[in-house]
Parts: C-alpha cells; structure tokens; sequence
C-alpha cells in the first residue's frame, strides 16, 4: 500500500529578507523563484521530512521560462545557469545533505501529474521512499511542493493517496486540476 | 541490463552513425564557421525557420533505421537542454507561455511518426539527460514496458552561446580534451535515436548497467571531489570497462574532476578516449553520441583518440588514447561518463551481446 504526504508553501517573490537558511548556501540572493521555493519548503518541513528517498523526480511545469526571458533582458552567467531547469534541485539537495537517483521531468500541461505517477509507479516496482518535488505559480506569487510517496501508508495522508491513484489512473488530469482539488476550489 | 536494439544520429560528422564513426576514426574534427569568427559543429544542409522544426527533421532522419525494430509496449522519452529556446528569444510572453518548450516537440515527432507509446516524458537533466533518459528507461522497462525509444537533440542557438560565454567555457583554439593547454570546447548540434529493449532480439551490444547520482555541491561544476561522479560508475558494479568514452568537453574543471575521479578507481587502467573534439559538445545529444560510439567500437573491435589532444595535462594520471597512442586491439567492456550542471552525474557499461 502507497502512502503519500503532501508538504507545500505558499510565497511572494522576489524575497527581500535572507532566509534562515542562507548561511548554508553560497550567494542564495542569485537563485531564481524556483531554487528558492524548492528550497523554502524543504526547510519549513525540515523537521516532518527526515526520511530520505531513493529517487527523486523534479518535476518543472514551464521549465525555466521566466528566468530565461530573465536572462536574455541581461545577460548574466548567474542567470544563465538557472536557465537550466535542474539546477533548481542543486539547493535543495544541499539542504537535504542527499545525493542520489535524480530525474527533472517535463511534461506540460501534466509535468507535475506526471511525474508523481512517474513515483507511484517507481515505489509500487520496489522502491521503498520517492520524492516528487515541484513549483508551481507565476507573476510573483509561488507555491513549493514536496510529494513524499512510501511503500507504507502510515502516517500518510489517505485523501491525498488515493486522489493520486485516482488521476495517475487518468492519464487526462492535467495540474491545474490536481492543483484546484489541493487548494481546496 | 537491457539491449541496444538499434540506433542512429545525425551530427556535423553527417547522417549516421557511420558517418559519425568514419569521423572520429579518421581524426577529423567537423566544425564549421557560425556566425562570423565563431566555430561550431553544425547540421549540414539547408534550415528550417524554427529549431523545432529543424531538430524534428535531424530526428526523424535519425529514426529511419530504428522504427522498423519497434515493437510490444513501449514508451518515449526526449531528452533536450536549451537549443529550443531560440525560437522564443525576442517573443514576448515566453515566460508566459502555458507550457514548456520541449513537450511540443516530443508530440510532434510522435504524431508526425504515428507512434503510439504507453508512456512519455521529456528528461532535461542537463547535459547527463541523455545517460538519465536510459536510467529511467530501465526503470520502465522493469515496470512492464518491452521497449523504450530514447530520442535527444539539442541545437546550438545565440541564447546557448551567449550563456557559455558567460562563462568563458567556449574554446578560441578549438576543443583540446585533457590537454595541457585546453581552453573549452565548441558547441555542437545533434540529433539522435537509441532503442532499448528488454528482450535480446538480434542486438549485437548489452546495456550492461547504468548509474546516476546528482548532488547539490556545486551549480556550474561536477563535485570538485568527484566523489558524485565515482558513485555514478560504483553503481555500475564490478564491471571494469578497457575503454572510456569520457565526458572530455575540455574545460579546466571538467577535465580534471573526471582525472580525478577515473585515474585510481579501477584496478586496471582503462584507455580514455571522447567524441567532443569531433562532433562538438552536443549538450542533451551528447551522452546518445558517445553511446553511439561506444557501440560502433565494440561492434567493430577498434578504439578511437581524442585526435586533437597531442600533449595530456602533467597533473592528469590516466590512460589517455592521445593522437599518437597506439590503440589498443581489443574491447570488451566500454563505459560512458557525462556530467551536467547542477551536480548532475551518469555512466553506463556496454558489453558485447
């Protein structure tokens, strides 16, 4: 039996004040909306999320097109970098103190939907622990997302759970979907 | 483990994986002129108006001789970086935009091919994603798929350029991988195909293992220790390969992590060799490349030099294939390594079926 528990933060960007965790990153004032979210909300669950995955799935809805209009406006290596849709993992796995089997998946308008199916399927053929983590939002307002799928359901979140066999069962649920039914609307 | 039905690539060396090998046996590096004084390693032939257009085509040239080995339940996975980005420099609303660049590419060769794949996805694990697309490819294939067709392309764009420049990675003499005197590499296009299957079938090499490991050391270098990258070959398992189809982009960094991290790990030396001085660095294509070659070796049982490399760096202790090492007569064994930005590591051992 898979169980899943859904951590996530809600916040504004650009950030104006250092985050606690800023003494553990070099120059944490150079990522862009996505590091920083992925980031933020590991550390604000730091203390429920303990465990650590076998895989992780990275999922990137729009890739990295804002911080590549971003760059082309002016040109920067900083900004270059995060052009790339993975490096938003790198923070991320330096505050988890983990490195492993990492995959940044693309799949729009169902990259989150798919790539939480891409870890239902992963921990039903074995694995004990996946990860799907992700951002969603745009113009200035974000949401952080970590997925924690288990081969145990204790201490899973069972509406959460099930609504995701539900849709991985529905290959039409695209995100904002899955987002609505998250939120609540 | 799984097999390597099929593959083909389209690169600067030309329109198959002949072509390409013609190419790096020869010792020839196949840049041409871009935009003025810049070099590259370009797509011969008339363009197209969009990349998507373009790397649709060099995809579909590619997959002639892989589509007729497709069979059972498969999937497809695209891996790509940025050369899509071109045609949405200058486009407002890119940031906008409902969705991300490389899906629609990965539909349309798959409507333009008449594919049916039980699964799809696009890895865009920087320049590894080629090598990740076949860790998740085994994945599916031990989830219940028989095939998976990896597809990667990338093409080299003003944005890509301009980025690399940036950080001062781009070559001004051209691409010299663990020279003494190397200065980065020129950027190459390609398209390539690769069919793995879980069954044998009539392939001639084995998808022998596969490892990846990322960590978040560091955002524009592998782990200065090289550590990531050493655990990216231990999940290989025991198997010693006699030849190494490194990363090699010739970079400072680059170059010398993979020393590191390569020069003591086995017990026996293996001969080091790389495609990038021939085809250029290839980005998400890059990893299917050397896979190509690395095919195309044991196939035919002869190694080849990184041919634009005369002089190894004096600090580098492993066995490099310079431009006058004499080769060696025999392969059983061929690894792959790759890197990417974001502490992004895979290997792979392919073994003769």
């Amino acid at each position: 039996m898979i169980g899943v528990n859904w951590y996530h933060h809600d916040f504004v960007w650009p950030q104006t004040q250092a985050p606690e965790w800023s003494v553990k990153v070099e120059r944490w004032y150079q990522l862009d909306a996505a590091a920083f979210a992925l980031a933020e909300t590991f550390w604000r669950h730091r203390e429920s999320l303990t465990s650590r995955p076998d895989v992780l799935f990275l999922a990137s809805p729009l890739a990295s097109n804002p911080t590549d209009d971003a760059f082309e406006a002016s040109p920067t290596p900083a900004k270059f970098v995060h052009t790339l849709p993975n490096i938003r993992g790198a923070v991320l796995l330096q505050l988890m103190g983990w490195a492993g089997e990492v995959y940044c998946l693309q799949k729009d308008p169902q990259t989150l939907v798919a790539a939480l199916s891409e870890g239902m399927q992963t921990v039903r053929s074995g694995a004990r622990e996946c990860w799907v983590v992700g951002v969603t939002g745009a113009s200035g307002i974000f949401t952080g997302h970590v997925f924690r799928l288990r081969n145990d359901a204790t201490e899973s979140d069972q509406k959460i759970t099930e609504k995701l066999a539900e849709d991985m069962a529905n290959a039409t649920t695209r995100d904002k979907d899955l987002l609505l039914w998250l939120k609540g609307e | 483990m799984a097999w390597i039905q099929s593959y083909g690539c389209v690169s600067a060396a030309g329109d198959s994986a002949d072509e390409l090998w013609k190419a790096l046996s020869a010792g020839r590096p196949c840049h041409t002129p871009w935009l003025g004084e810049l070099r590259a390693f370009q797509f011969q032939g008339p363009r197209p108006d969009t990349v998507r257009e373009l790397l649709v085509d060099k995809l579909r040239m590619s997959f002639q001789g892989v589509k007729p080995g497709l069979q059972g339940r498969y999937g497809v996975i695209f891996a790509s970086t940025k050369g899509l980005l071109q045609d949405f420099v200058g486009q407002s609303g890119h940031a906008l935009s409902a969705r991300d660049p490389l899906t629609p590419l990965l539909e349309e060769f798959v409507r333009r091919e008449e594919l049916r794949p039980e699964r799809s996805v696009c890895v865009s694990n920087a320049c590894s994603s080629g090598l990740a697309a076949m860790a998740l490819s085994e994945r599916w294939m031990a989830q219940g798929l028989d095939q998976v067709l990896i597809i990667a392309a990338d093409a080299v764009s003003a944005f890509v350029i301009k980025g690399f420049q940036a950080l001062k990675l781009i070559s001004k003499e051209g691409p010299r991988p663990f020279s003494f005197d190397r200065d980065g590499f020129f950027l190459g296009e390609a398209a390539a195909c690769l069919l793995l299957s879980r069954e044998q079938g009539s392939a001639q090499v084995k998808l022998a293992a596969v490892g990846l490991d990322s960590e978040g050391s560091a955002v524009t270098r592998p782990s200065s220790s090289g550590e990531s990258l050493r655990q990216a070959a231990r999940r290989l398992g025991g198997g010693v390969p006699d030849l190494m189809v490194c990363h090699g982009t010739g970079t400072i960094i680059n170059d010398e992590t993979e020393d590191l991290a390569f020069h003591n790990f086995f017990d026996q030396q293996p001969w080091v060799t790389g495609t990038k001085w021939c085809v250029g660095h290839t980005l998400a294509a890059s990893g299917l490349l050397d896979t190509i070659a690395g095919c195309e070796a044991l196939a035919r049982q002869q190694a080849f030099r990184l041919a634009t490399t005369h002089t190894i760096d004096p600090k580098f202790k492993g066995r490099y294939l310079t431009a006058s090492t004499e080769l060696p007569r025999t392969l059983s064994r061929v690894m792959i390594s790759s890197l990417g930005f974001g502490g992004m590591h895979a290997s792979i051992l392919l073994e003769p079926a």
